[in-house]
């Protein structure tokens, strides 16, 4: 059982993938807050997004039908908020902190909001992690002095994440093959038996890395995370990025 | 000749007071290729906890002359390289590369050095187009490779390995035979393939019950049906 | 519950990144204090077991359904802060690598999941237990209890983030969220309290509350 699906098509080859992901994380991260912030009357802002985000992904070789895909997990949230329209008288929406009064004006105009923002910002996050191996996005966080001890718990998270969902699927093969099918909640107790195990299984495993750990002349020390410096490219490339998104958030109104 | 691991009466038990080693004394010299063999819970994986010190009973642990204590762990875990039964829990980094440049990089040195050693290691186990992989992604037989990969990168003195053939198949077994030949100097392995114990213990070490109730050449104990029926072998 | 970007505003995600950096922080300087360096290995595997045990769905009304949460199980099994540590590393790792929730809302993600979720559930847990006898039915109904409230609340919250966003009246929004999580908190509680009762037989001493057992552990006797 092999899976991929955290960072598939990172390892594909294309400019964007061979550029540092120190680079890629702060150019993602600051589109998609770019994005938040700008008012949503700036169509032609978010249609340069967007064109962005195409523009990346064709370079970088990435399906599209995969990022599309992948970016339906927003549905369930977008739907509450539509549901919610019919319903909503727009003296309603009282709370404010940011953004412009007139968006109460009209709460199609909310939706829609709501709606291009997470969805550049979502496609960006897939992006994001399909041109950069999750371990190396893992490693580059350091470099904004995120806290070392949590890399480390999370390069140990990345590790294992695989091989314990192998486990949970031969379990729970198991379980079909004796007949069983999960859909009641008279079911949760086997279902709870069978975390129970795959906890215990999961716990005792992190027991036996510590001591392989300890074997190979641990002494406490964290995952060391080598840092280099930008190469020349790669702070251009940071550069005219951001100087785009930034020229189209403040004169594309 | 000062024996490179020389065990005396060595016991255990568990926490939960399990009893899980009675008196063990070994004595293994430099050089020796020397299989541990015995049924499961026989106190087999117990016993090479105890010679780096991830586990300490009563009685006393010498390793190449050095007895085992606090101070001296450091120094021992240095000697002695351990391979663990599940490659799964020894290796534990992101990628391949990572893992096996953990010791040398617990070793304080840097990068380049580092980079030198874990390029020849892998070379030397045949995975070097594979350092920049998860170790997820390799075959159990690739994964069992890495470990000793892993290992071999602290240049330890003495190999000691739980299990190196267990899980794999024929051609990979013969892999792993081959390699272990390979690398040489003093091995200590555990194992329950007495088809190839011949080939890869010259020593073997029957243990039972969490005793050691045999100690012979390898053709010696392989042709004592009687022994090997009361050790659960066969 | 994974709040994507685009939903709430500048402020509450701002505050919710400034809660919940400091319980993170917190819960680091505590673990390096306190837990050792064994945790470190232990932390991140038990998150990859919470983010498996995420993958149990249960059916809602109306076709949708809803996934276990784990993060009163997570603070029940190695205490409330551990526990917001796992859930976070969960919802990072769910953030970057699926795009699961947003990375501005991150913040405000972690702190519905984990410091609710874990809080809640820990502490109306160990509440009910001074409360209540001391015996196992009553102390797994207890787990349930508090499992059910964790869920619940953190939905509260999310709900009112959601309209003191302004994108949506709080009246509509928090019995929808809340009834739906009201359903999907009975999986969670009848999962969490069977987890909690398997791991008490078998292995009482990784409880967080049970610490005070004798430590029977493997690596209980790892001397570094
Ligand atoms: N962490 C542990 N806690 C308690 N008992 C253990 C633990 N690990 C092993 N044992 C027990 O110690 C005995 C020896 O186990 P082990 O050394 O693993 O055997 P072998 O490797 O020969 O199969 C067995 O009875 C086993 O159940
Ligand atoms: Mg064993």
């Amino acid at each position: 059982m092999h899976h991929d699906f955290i960072d598939k098509y990172s390892n594909l080859d294309s400019p964007v993938h061979r550029i540092d992901s120190r680079v890629k994380i702060v150019f993602f991260f600051s589109l998609i807050l770019i994005c938040v912030s700008t008012p949503i009357y700036h169509i032609r802002a978010f249609f340069l997004y967007f064109l962005i985000l195409i523009a990346i992904l064709t370079i970088s070789k990435i399906p599209i039908l995969h990022v599309l895909r992948k970016s339906l997990v927003i549905i369930p949230f977008v739907l509450i908020i539509a549901l919610f329209i019919p319903f909503t008288e727009t003296s309603e929406t009282v709370f404010r902190f940011n953004d412009s009064p007139d968006l109460m004006m009209n709460r199609w105009l909310l939706f829609w909001n709501v709606l291009v923002k997470a969805f550049i910002s979502i496609i960006t996050l897939i992006l994001l992690n399909s041109v950069t191996r999750f371990d190396d996005t893992l490693k580059s966080l350091s470099a904004f002095r995120f806290p070392i001890v949590l890399i480390n718990m999370l390069s140990f998270f990345y590790r294992y994440i695989f091989v314990i969902i192998d486990e949970a699927e031969r379990m729970q093969r198991a379980l079909v093959s004796r007949l069983f099918r999960g859909r009641s909640l008279i079911h949760a107790k086997v279902i709870g038996d069978l975390l129970a195990i795959l906890f215990l299984r999961s716990y005792e495993r992190g027991e036996r890395v510590y001591l392989a750990m300890c074997a190979r002349g641990w002494d406490g020390q964290l995952l060391i995370v080598d840092k280099k410096p930008l190469i020349l490219k790669d702070s251009a490339a940071l550069i005219i990025g951001l100087a785009a998104l930034l020229l189209i958030r403040l004169w594309s109104v | 000749m000062i024996p490179v691991i020389q065990i005396e009466h060595l016991s255990y038990t568990y926490p939960d007071g399990t009893k899980a080693l009675h008196d063990i004394s070994l004595r293994i010299d430099s050089g020796e290729r020397v299989g541990i063999i015995g049924a499961n819970g026989a106190g087999k994986s117990t016993l090479i906890l105890h010679f780096n010190g991830l586990l300490q009973g009563e009685g006393k642990v010498i390793i190449d002359g050095i007895p085992l204590e606090k101070k001296t762990l450091k120094t021992i875990r240095r000697k002695i390289g351990l391979v663990f039964q599940n490659p799964d829990d020894q290796l534990f980094c992101p990628s391949v590369y990572d893992d096996i440049a953990f010791a040398p990089r617990n070793m304080g040195l840097n990068e380049s050095e580092v980079r030198d050693i874990a390029e020849d290691c892998l070379k030397r186990v045949g995975l070097l187009d594979n350092s920049k992989r998860g170790s997820y992604h390799l075959s159990w037989g690739e994964k069992r490779r890495a470990s000793i990969a892993a290992v071999l990168a602290m240049r330890p003195e003495i190999l000691v390995l739980d299990e190196p053939v267990s899980g794999l198949d024929p051609r990979g077994k013969r892999e792993i035979v081959e390699l272990l030949k390979s690398i040489g100097g003093t091995q200590v392995m555990i194992t329950h393939d007495l088809d190839r114990l011949k080939s890869m213990a010259d020593r073997a070490v029957v243990m039972n019950k969490g005793r050691i109730i045999a100690d012979d050449e390898t053709a010696n104990i392989l042709s004592n049906q009687t022994l090997l029926y009361k050790a659960g072998l066969i | 519950m994974h709040i994507p970007d685009g939903f709430l505003s500048g402020g509450i995600n701002a505050a919710g990144f400034a809660v919940s950096a400091g319980v993170i922080s917190l819960a680091l300087a505590k673990a390096k204090k306190k837990l050792e360096d064994r945790y470190i290995p232990l932390i991140g595997v038990t998150a990859a077991f919470i983010f498996a045990a995420q993958m149990v769905n249960f059916p809602v009304a109306g076709g949708t359904s809803g996934h276990f949460l784990g993060a009163a199980l997570a603070a029940m099994l190695l205490g409330p802060l551990t526990g917001c540590l796992i859930i976070s590393i969960v919802l990072i790792v769910q953030c970057l690598g699926f795009a699961d929730g947003g990375i501005t809302a991150l913040g405000t993600n972690i702190f519905n999941m984990g410091v609710i979720g874990c809080f809640s559930g820990y502490y109306i847990f160990t509440g009910l237990r001074k409360l209540l006898p001391k015996n196992p039915a009553v102390n797994i109904t207890a787990v349930s209890i508090s499992a059910w409230m964790s869920v619940v609340l953190a939905s509260v919250f999310c709900s009112l983030e959601l309209a003191f966003s302004g994108i949506t009246p709080l009246k509509l929004v928090l019995p929808a969220m809340a009834g739906i999580h009201a359903i999907i908190g009975v999986g969670e509680a009848f999962i969490t309290a069977a987890v909690v009762s398997l791991v008490m037989k078998y292995r009482p001493d990784v409880m967080d509350f049970n610490r005070s057992y004798s430590n029977t552990g493997l690596i209980s006797g790892v001397k570094l």
